[in-house]
């Protein structure tokens, strides 16, 4: 397994604002594959993510990526973890408001020695016409396609993504997850994608829906559908 | 690093805040640094002066000169002298010139132009002097009525502030000067029987310290027979010939020039490091503003592996950047105005034409302290900001002040919502609170230079009512008629302020003076003080105060009974009758003539003449040379109250533009909008205004004595009630046009969003 979490809990507060987020939590995920990560907001698709992604303390459990034990890291080891494995993509893109599509992506590709090609990088995400531009030029859906580029150009075997649509109308939610198809298939990037969008639950290999920081459900497709003929 | 393009396109965004800050610390720099190095190519040139020309290591005047003999045996003590004797003639435009013979060993002449005098007829004439009446090399003047070649212009070490008396508070170039002749003519000057008041300069060897000498001088035996029948008759001089001795350190004809500047300097380079770190904290507050806009894309970049080192680096980049370039011009701009700084200085004292120094402590101090106080503060400031963790910066969580959930009730909506405003900008605010704070303590010490000035002016005039005062060597056997007598001691008392004693007369008066309206009587040692006594050090009614007679290391001790409004000088006032009884002088002896009208009384019978029309236009020169001075420091007040100020509002509104749209989506309209918004900005200036002119003026208060400590007169820092309505007047207008630029910039924020 290249993702095992170990029944792992998580509570917010003291006292009588005491909220346990994550009740035991236990699953894995093998390399290359997209795995959903559904459930009502509030049940805490976002607190197992970050926790995955080491930007967040767990209160007990274990979790380990790529046989890296991380709760065990200091926050320089898990900045490095982040630097070597993985990349974030966000609801609201985050981009560098003064910096331009090419030289986002730039800020990334600093931080590894090995990265992708960049101008082909630009051209799978439909972006070289864009990239001059800064992020205030772009549509929502260019900036998130700008974001996901910037997650990929250090090339992370982990892509980690929180509501990568939250933010899109329908046309430019569909051209995300289309690339984001794309890209696992191009590069073999695992992918953890926390959403609301239900329909995307078809196109991905691994379905794990959490309610009340619970698994309540938690299967592989076989069969998996094509992007471009999701509805919803 | 890519990252780093950034910076460039936010100094082009935000060229107007960075520009202004970039201004402020330039502009503070170039006036410090030329300030501060005008001051050390004055010493330098001084000191350089001073040594070319052997400058005395003090002086000392006898009635009756030092034989051959007595010169030798002092040589031989380690006091080497040389006669520096002098006659004071008229010359033109009712001037007055101290003649010397030219100088072998000690205070050497520095000539500029020609060359020294060396036949009958011929003088060398003092810079200023030379330059105020026209006079050039080759020309004649004419000095007693007698015309003399001018065969060189130059300058004395011994006088680089030409001062009359050492008592005086300022030279006036035109009404006297000094003059240098050749020893033939000035044995015919002697001749000519003027009056003649020996002098001699001193040069210590190591050997001998300034009192051993005074000592020795005291017990030197003269010659009786040399002093004229009259002051034998007139005169108890069973104990010394000596009549001054003055060391170089105590004289301000050789001290004023350098302490002046020193003062200056030293208050200088605080008040720039002061700004420099104001500036430095704005910056500061701007970056932390960026880094709280861009919280989110800081989470993010944390997020993706950049560490807190890397993105330190990179937000430090911009401040050190604009405060080492800034610092970079402002210290050179500082060099190259040297030159237009000291001009002032070379056009008051007397000395030779100066070379540029550039000190190298100046370099440290306008470049390498900024940027290491501008990294002290940013990197405090920015590491903690970046120190939080990942997730709260992704978001947008800030450490949330308590302050700002305060329960404000009972207040007006409008109210609560600027205090409210108010709290949550509490960082800007209180930057906001010291720039605003500094740029009022600069204009209330602008402002107390003027009023200080201009008091001393009038007060001068008004308090002085006699308008000659002659202090004589000798009393005459008869005064004229319509004088009034009284009699005059200088004495020393310690100034605190610079650990160093200072010359104050005291003066014995009698009932029937016409010129001062205070009762004498009381006890024996009960002295009146003038005000100016009284501020320069620090005494009050019913203080034991002790003066110093150095010459006969006596002290006397006073009570003060009364403080009376004197303003010229530093005057105690006493009842002529106990005067005589304690200085052991006779009933009736008198050494001083207060007058309406100029009085005819030969030359040679008179010490000093004080002439209160000439004093008055004397302490109007004051004004005019501290006019510069003033507006210098006003205009730099204005400027930092507006850009500080400016800038600030500015960046909290720009922190608000969200919260600002939705006002105005709820249906507020502008003028509503800058109520509520600009209201807040209105409530420090009008705190700060409240706390920091009472606050200024107390720290004014104190640190002003220090700056005019080697002045004369005791000046205080007094600002009339116009000043404090100018002062109103620039703070409301400054915040008037701020408002008005600022409720542009707000407008452009609530039509863009939505
Ligand atoms: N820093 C925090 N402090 C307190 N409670 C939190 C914090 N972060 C999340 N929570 C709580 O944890 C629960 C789960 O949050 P989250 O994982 O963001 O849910 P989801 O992403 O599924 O909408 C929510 O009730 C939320 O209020
Ligand atoms: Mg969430």
């Amino acid at each position: 397994m290249f993702i095992e979490v170990n029944d792992i809990k998580k509570s917010y507060g003291e006292g009588g604002s005491y909220v346990q987020v994550l009740k035991g939590v236990s699953t894995g995920i093998q390399k290359g594959q997209i795995c959903a990560i559904l459930g009502p907001s509030g049940s805490g698709k976002s607190t197992l993510l970050n926790t995955i992604g080491g930007l967040d303390t767990i209160d007990s459990g274990s979790i380990k990526i790529s046989n890296i034990e991380i709760t065990r890291l200091n926050p320089k080891e898990l900045s490095l973890y982040r630097r070597n494995l993985l990349g974030f993509i966000f609801q609201f893109y985050n981009l560098v408001p003064n910096l331009t599509v090419k030289e986002n992506i730039q800020v990334c590709e600093y931080l590894t020695k090995t990265p992708l090609d960049i101008n082909e990088l630009l051209e799978v995400l439909g972006l070289t016409e864009h990239q001059k531009k800064f992020p205030s030029q772009l549509s929502g859906g260019q900036q998130q396609r700008c974001a996901i580029a910037r997650a990929l150009i250090k090339n992370p075997e982990l892509l980690l993504c929180d509501e990568p649509t939250g933010a899109l109308d329908y046309q430019a939610s569909r051209e995300i997850l289309k690339l984001i198809e794309k890209i696992n298939k191009k590069y073999g990037t695992t992918m953890l994608i926390v959403t609301h969008n239900t329909a995307i639950k078809e196109m991905v290999h691994r379905v794990i829906k959490i309610k009340d920081g619970q698994i309540s459900e938690d299967y592989a497709n076989t069969v998996l559908k094509p992007a471009s003929q999701l509805e919803w | 690093m890519i990252l780093n393009k950034r910076i460039i396109r936010e100094l082009k965004e935000n060229w107007v805040r960075y520009g202004a800050l970039a201004f402020l610390i330039i502009f503070s720099l170039g006036l410090v640094v030329s300030m501060a190095g005008s001051t050390d190519v004055v010493n330098y040139t001084i000191d350089k002066n001073n040594e070319k020309n052997q400058l005395e290591d003090g002086e000392f005047s006898v009635y009756v000169p030092l034989t051959e003999n007595q010169q030798q045996e002092l040589e031989k003590m380690g006091a080497r002298t040389e006669a520096a004797f002098y006659v004071e003639l008229s010359g033109p435009e009712k001037s007055v010139l101290r003649i010397f013979k030219n100088r072998n060993s000690i205070n050497t002449i520095e000539l500029e132009e020609g060359r020294l005098a060396d036949q009958r007829g011929e003088i060398v004439l003092e810079k200023h002097y030379a330059e105020k009446h026209g006079i050039r090399v080759g020309q004649s003047i004419e000095v007693n009525q007698k015309n003399y070649q001018v065969t060189g212009i130059g300058t004395a070490p011994d006088y680089s502030n030409v001062v009359q008396n050492v008592s005086d508070v300022l030279a006036d170039l035109k009404q006297f000067s000094i003059g240098f002749v050749s020893e033939v003519e000035f044995n015919q000057l002697l001749a000519e029987d003027i009056n003649v008041e020996y002098n001699y300069s001193y040069k210590l060897d190591g050997n001998l310290t300034a009192s051993e000498l005074k000592e020795k001088l005291v017990d030197l035996d003269f010659d009786k027979t040399k002093v004229t029948d009259f002051i034998n008759k007139n005169m108890d001089y069973q104990y010394v010939n000596l009549i001054i001795f003055l060391e170089a350190d105590d004289n301000q004809r050789i001290t004023s020039c350098k302490s002046d500047a020193a003062i200056n300097k030293n208050s200088a380079l605080i008040a720039g490091m002061i700004i420099i770190t104001l500036i430095a904290y704005m910056i500061s507050v701007f970056v932390i503003h960026t880094i709280d806009k861009e919280s989110a894309v800081i989470g993010a970049l944390y997020s993706m592996g950049y560490v807190k080192k890397e993105l330190l680096r990179h937000f430090m980049i911009l401040p050190m950047l604009v405060v080492t370039v800034s610092a970079m011009l402002g210290t050179g701009l500082g060099f190259l105005l040297i030159g237009e700084n000291i001009k002032e200085n070379v056009a008051y004292y007397s000395y030779p034409g100066y070379t540029m120094v550039f000190p190298p402590y100046l370099l440290i101090y306008g470049v390498l302290i900024p940027v290491l106080i501008a990294l002290l503060v940013n990197y405090t400031v920015i590491n903690s900001k970046l120190s939080l963790a990942p997730l709260k910066l992704l978001r947008r969580e800030k450490k949330q002040l308590q302050l700002a959930n305060i329960d404000l009730k009972e207040m007006g909506f409008i109210n609560r919502y600027r205090i409210r405003q108010l709290l949550r900008e509490i960082r800007g605010n209180i930057t906001m609170f010291f720039g605003l704070f500094i740029a009022i303590l600069l204009m209330v010490f602008g402002f107390s230079i003027y009023g200080s000035i201009s008091a001393y002016v009038n007060n001068v005039a008004s308090d002085v009512e006699y308008n000659y005062l002659y202090l004589l060597k000798y009393p005459m056997e008869t005064a004229p008629n319509d004088v009034t007598k009284a009699y005059t001691e200088s004495l020393t008392a310690d100034l605190y302020l610079t650990g160093s004693e200072m010359d104050v007369t005291v003066q014995g008066i009698d009932d029937e003076n016409p010129y001062f309206d205070f009762p004498l009587d009381g006890e024996k040692n009960e002295v009146i003080i003038s005000d100016s006594v009284a501020n320069k050090f620090g005494y009050k009614v019913g203080d034991e105060i002790t003066l110093s007679d150095n010459l006969a290391d006596r002290n006397y001790n006073f009570t003060v009974k009364e403080v009376v409004d004197f303003a010229s000088g530093l005057y105690i006032f006493m009842d002529i009758k106990d005067m005589r009884e304690l200085f052991g002088q006779k009933d009736d002896y008198y050494n001083t003539l207060m007058s309406d009208q100029e009085l005819d009384i030969e030359a040679g019978r008179i010490a000093t003449v004080i002439t209160v029309d000439k004093m008055v236009a004397a302490a109007r020169q004051m004004f005019t040379m501290m006019y510069g001075l003033v507006i210098t420091i006003l205009g730099a007040s204005v400027l930092l109250f507006a850009i500080v100020m400016y800038l600030l509002v500015k960046m909290m509104i720009d922190k608000s533009a969200f919260s600002i749209s939705l006002i105005k989506v709820f249906g507020y309209n502008e003028r509503e909008i800058k109520k509520l918004y600009l209201g807040t900005t209105f409530y420090t200036v009008a705190l700060t205004t409240l706390i920091a002119i009472p606050a200024s003026k107390m720290i004014i208060n104190k640190i002003y004595p220090y700056m005019v400590s080697n002045v004369s007169a005791g000046m205080n820092a007094t600002m009339s009630p116009q000043s404090y309505l100018i002062m109103v007047a620039v703070i409301l207008s400054a915040y008037a046009i701020v408002n008005f630029m600022v409720g542009r910039h707000l407008k452009k924020i609530s039509r863009q969003r939505f």
